[in-house]
């Protein structure tokens, strides 16, 4: 019975179906289902047929974002409250705050990053756009993340990305987290200019550049 | 006074006179209940001087229809685009289409190494020199971008390279700011012999554009502002991408591009009644894979036509998109993708149309490309020019001269006609396997190279008088020592 439900959230995703998974999440939890099964097992599984799909070209960029937000909202709004109330444990590659920065409102293509991080198993924290650079450091210490992303669109945005690391390292916790680096003008150059631990030129390579980083996979 | 001839275009159509109509609509629809979202205080309180609904503290003007179709009226049907020659000058009237190349592409194809690399000042200069050559590009922009300059800089730097380098009409690439519209439209002013002779012959336009969706920036609205004071010709055309920053649909991304440009014309009609306002929405999509934007679809050619005809429902000249592909590097995809997007902006019949010569999706500048555009250009322009039938031409006199079995070679008729009925060749080769070994076995890259080679090799231009030089110069010092102290 257990292993029908978890099918269902698996589907819902697939089918990018928000309202199923949501609801299937929450029959998850009646069912008495452990919240870190009922992702793992079931949304994770299906995350993960989306992201085969779309790296054949069966499926595009709206399908990712569309199945993205159906495990997402089940998550959010139903499982991961339950998380955090039992104090359990998720496995996740990485705990990965994202935004783009200060003075920018550009966020398409950090948007897909977020989501591209979401299903490769990175635990999300997508701060917008037009962020503080107080705001990146403050959740990167609150969530204890492993990574911090900053995007930028314009070349005048794009010297806040070098503040962001000096505000890590004013903070204490440089050494704590990687920082990547991405957006239209950022060069690999450039990262490594400001001392950026990882570029990468699209959202597929941000993940695999975020991999790398944490040693996972 | 000769002027530059226009292409004649307009033939092709995808939407029937409702379904414009449905779009035109649904435009006032977006503007009168949803609005744009203008960051600019003095705009806003103009907007709501005006019967605009303005909400200051969202920062969102919403336009009723009659404001809207009010600015349509008074925006001039007929503009003229003057060169630093009169004889460059050209007249964007109708379905009229007009070709040249735009900026901004980091990157550039060096000509003599084949180098794909970040763009200079000098290779806009080039550029300038290389269309002012070139017999069908009627107005001139960089193609690149001056990586060199500082970037405060740039937006001065760029159309004084390009404007010493041709006597055409020359097109400012905006990077927002108003105090560097001002030094702009100051240095047009010397070179045009004063406020009024510029006014009367606008030697320079500008290519501005709101952030899609629907949000209009203060730097760009600055230079907005600006340039409509001056009464200078003024392009007013968002990039909304279907999928990402407009909606995935043909006809809705149209919707909302129109709508965002629409929505300067009433700045600029109220700031300037009557100054010259070139509208547009340029077509891209989001490529699905990539997350990149695309420049070569077949949707980004649809969207031309559609473009054109809601262009000539209002009457209002518009700026087209054309000559440029995906492609990384001049390749069959490249040349197969802007030969296509030329022919369907010609056929389209929108007034202005750029980015002749980009390749990566407008991130490169391949002057090959440009030079291989001008003679596609020439071949549309022999298509539409037309064809003559009458007695002469019709020639069943020489068909019978001629005689059964006869030869055309020789014939008083065939000297006669041949210039004005047939278009030579300059880089598309039509000699045999022999004769093309002979010369090289060049390829039609490598030839569009050395024209373009031989084009700064040979080719003059009248340079800026020294005085007027020397003034220019000054301005810029002063200006980049302004924004050096208000960026400290």
């Amino acid at each position: 019975m257990s292993h029908e439900v978890l099918e269902e959230m698996k589907n819902a995703v697939v089918n990018f179906d928000v309202d199923k998974a949501v609801e299937s999440a929450r029959k998850a939890l009646e069912m008495g289902i452990d919240p870190v099964e009922a992702i793992e097992g079931g949304l994770t599984k299906g995350l993960r047929i989306i992201g085969e799909k779309f790296e054949k070209g069966e499926l595009f960029l709206m399908h990712i974002v569309a199945a993205a937000e159906a495990a997402r909202r089940a998550i959010d709004e139903v499982l991961q409250p339950e998380v955090l109330k039992r104090k359990a444990e998720r496995k996740v590659l990485g705990r990965v705050v994202i935004g783009t920065v200060a003075g920018d409102i550009h966020e398409i293509g950090k948007n897909l990053v977020a989501v591209m991080l979401f299903i490769a198993g990175f635990e999300v924290f997508d701060l917008g756009r037009d962020v503080p650079i107080e705001e990146f450091v403050k959740k990167a210490k609150d969530v204890n993340a492993d990574i911090v992303a900053a995007s930028a669109l314009l070349s005048t945005t794009l010297l806040v990305q070098r503040e962001i690391i000096e505000g890590l390292e004013a903070a204490g916790i440089r050494d704590k987290v990687k920082v990547i680096v991405g957006g239209a003008p950022v060069t690999q150059e450039w990262a490594e200019r400001i001392g950026a631990d990882g570029y990468g030129a699209d959202a597929m390579e941000a993940v695999s550049v975020a991999k790398r980083l944490l040693g996972a996979e | 006074m000769r002027l530059r001839p226009g292409l004649k275009g307009g033939q092709l159509r995808v939407l029937s006179e409702d379904q414009v109509y449905d779009i035109h609509l649904a435009i006032l629809r977006v503007l009168e209940e949803h609005g744009v979202e203008i960051h600019h205080e003095a705009t806003l309180k103009i907007l709501d001087g005006a019967g605009a609904d303005v909400d200051f503290k969202k920062q969102v003007a919403k336009f009723p229809e009659h404001l809207v179709e009010e600015s349509i009226k008074k925006a001039p049907k007929i503009v003229r685009c003057c060169g630093r020659n009169p004889k460059e000058d050209f007249i964007v009237e109708g379905r009229k289409v007009y070709f040249g190349p735009c900026a901004g592409a980091t990157h550039i194809f060096d000509l003599e190494t084949g180098e794909r690399r970040f763009g200079r000042l000098s290779d806009m200069a080039d550029v300038a020199k290389i269309s002012d050559a070139l017999p069908n590009i009627d107005f001139v922009m960089g193609l690149t971008s001056a990586s060199d300059v500082p970037s405060i800089m740039v937006g001065l730097h760029e159309p004084y390279a390009v404007m010493s380098n041709t006597c055409k009409h020359v097109q400012a690439f905006c990077y927002g700011d108003g105090d560097l519209t001002k030094a702009m439209i100051k240095m047009a002013e010397l070179v045009a012999g004063g406020s009024d002779e510029l006014k009367k012959r606008p030697i320079i336009s500008l290519y501005n554009e709101p952030s899609s969706p629907l949000i209009f920036g203060s730097e760009y609205v600055e230079a907005l502002v600006e340039w409509s004071e001056a009464g200078l010709p003024l392009i007013w055309a968002p990039c909304p991408i279907s999928g990402a920053t407009a909606p995935i649909t043909l006809a809705g991304s149209i919707v909302q591009g129109i709508a965002e440009s629409l929505a300067g014309n009433v700045i600029c009609q109220l700031v300037n009644p009557g100054v010259p306002f070139i509208f547009g929405s340029v077509p891209l999509v989001l490529d699905m894979k990539s997350a990149l934007v695309s420049y070569g679809t077949v949707e980004t050619m649809i969207k031309e036509v559609m473009l054109a005809q809601v262009a000539e429902y209002y009457q209002l000249p518009s700026w087209g998109t054309g000559g440029c592909s995906d492609s990384k590097v001049l390749d069959e995809q490249a040349v197969a993708e802007a030969a296509l997007n030329l022919t369907i902006a010609a056929l389209s019949g929108n007034n202005l149309v750029h980015d002749v010569g980009f390749i990566e999706s407008a991130k490169g500048g391949s002057i090959e490309l440009l030079v291989i555009c001008d003679e596609i250009i020439a071949m549309l322009r022999r298509v539409m020019k037309g064809v003559s039938v009458d007695d002469e031409t019709l020639a069943t006199d020489t068909i019978m001269e001629a005689g059964h079995g006869g030869s055309f070679l020789g014939l008083k008729h065939t000297l006669k006609y041949f210039s004005s009925e047939h278009l030579i060749s300059e880089l598309m080769d039509r000699s045999g396997w022999v004769g093309w070994k002979r010369e090289g076995e060049k390829t039609l890259a490598q030839r569009a190279r050395e024209k373009a080679k031989k084009i700064l090799e040979e080719h003059e231009i009248e340079p800026l008088p020294k005085d007027v030089k020397e003034e220019i110069e000054k301005i810029m010092r002063e200006v980049e020592k302004a924004a050096a102290k208000k960026a400290a």
